[in-house]
């Protein structure tokens, strides 16, 4: 029987420049129960109407990071600049969108990208999205979907995957996370 | 399945040249990677409101200290360069009323089939370039996914052929 496609969504907005966030997608995981994640899309796009002359750059990742071990904000620290962070053993895939409007007739527009994962990405627990407006004073919005299915998996390929997150303290297990 | 982050950024993209990001995959002597999956981002940083035209390219390559440029297209010939990705910008800030918004970020990703992944051996490298009329701060960043595992002699041995 094909494993059942699940989807789940976020909106992310960020106001100012150089402002940060993290957010989990909270889906529920049993305590057996591994990720596959197959595939993601992303749109990174000004939710300000008004065309300004300026830079803009935003970025969003998906991390593997547990929000109970590492607080928010050191995680949403991990991306920006110097950009080399974003080779963090727990951010696992990334989008950046950089644009700028030339003239102040002009339209912000978005960047828009799908990655299909083919094989699946597994996870032993439920991702978050860092979201980083760099350089754009205009509020900027990301919006996410990952789609996923679950599986149940023993306990040495759960110990397997949370020890390929080698930055990350071990759970015990997933833990289940109310939607 | 693991992946691995590579980021190479550039600030200087007008004097051409090459630099050379490597990627590290901790592979013992009897490992080879399984590589299943690419995702490469170029990301061009600004330099305001003026002409200028510029060309970016990286590509990656099983030799590890492989430093050719990758603007010059027959170096990719190479059958060591696996993957290429290049991008390209032109702006003309003299019409501005009719070039009103430019994307300065391209992406390129490639998922191969699970039973005929790309097979490495060593650890490899990213080489990435740009030549413009003015300098644009550049970000390459490409992930790789890939699985390990035990390699025969024989498996070993066609990796090296590969190489040549």
């Amino acid at each position: 029987m094909k494993p059942m496609w699940m989807r789940k969504g976020l909106v992310v907005a960020a106001s100012a420049a150089n402002e940060r966030s993290t957010t989990s997608f909270k889906v529920s995981l049993g305590p057996q129960e591994v990720m596959e994640l197959r595939r993601v899309t992303f749109s990174l796009y000004s939710s300000d109407p008004s065309p300004t002359v300026a830079f803009h750059r935003t970025m969003a990742a998906l991390s593997s990071a547990d929000l109970e071990v590492e607080t928010n904000l050191s995680i949403a620290a991990a991306i920006g600049t110097p950009r080399a962070v974003f080779a963090r053993p727990d951010l696992f895939l990334f989008s950046q969108a950089s644009m700028r409007v030339l003239d102040a007739t002009g339209v912000v527009k978005g960047f828009y990208e799908t990655v299909y994962l083919d094989p699946p990405i597994v996870l032993p627990r439920t991702p978050s999205l860092v979201f980083y407006n760099q350089n754009s004073a205009d509020a900027q919005v990301v919006d996410c979907v990952i789609y996923y299915t679950k599986r149940i998996a023993n306990r040495d390929e759960i110990i397997k995957l949370m020890k390929q997150y080698k930055s990350i303290k071990p759970a015990s297990v997933p833990r289940v996370i109310d939607e | 399945m693991e992946w691995k982050t590579d980021v190479v950024a550039i600030t200087d993209t007008t004097s051409a040249t090459p630099v050379n990001g490597e990627f590290d995959l901790d592979l013992l002597p009897d490992e080879i990677a399984e590589i299943v999956g690419i995702h490469s981002q170029i990301d061009a940083g600004d330099v305001g409101k003026i002409d200028n035209v510029g060309q970016l390219g990286m590509y990656l390559s099983m030799d590890p200290d492989a430093d050719d440029d990758p603007l010059v297209m027959g170096k990719l010939e190479d059958l060591e360069v696996f993957f290429t990705h290049h991008f390209s910008i032109g702006v003309n800030a003299v019409t501005a009323a009719s070039v009103m918004w430019q994307s300065r970020t391209s992406t390129r990703d490639i998922w191969l089939p699970d039973k005929h992944p790309l097979l490495i051996g060593t650890n490899f490298s990213q080489v990435v370039n740009g030549a413009s009329t003015v300098d644009i701060l550049t970000a390459f960043m490409t992930t790789i996914y890939f699985r390990r595992r035990r390699a025969s002699q024989a498996d070993l041995a066609n990796i090296l052929l590969k190489r040549r």
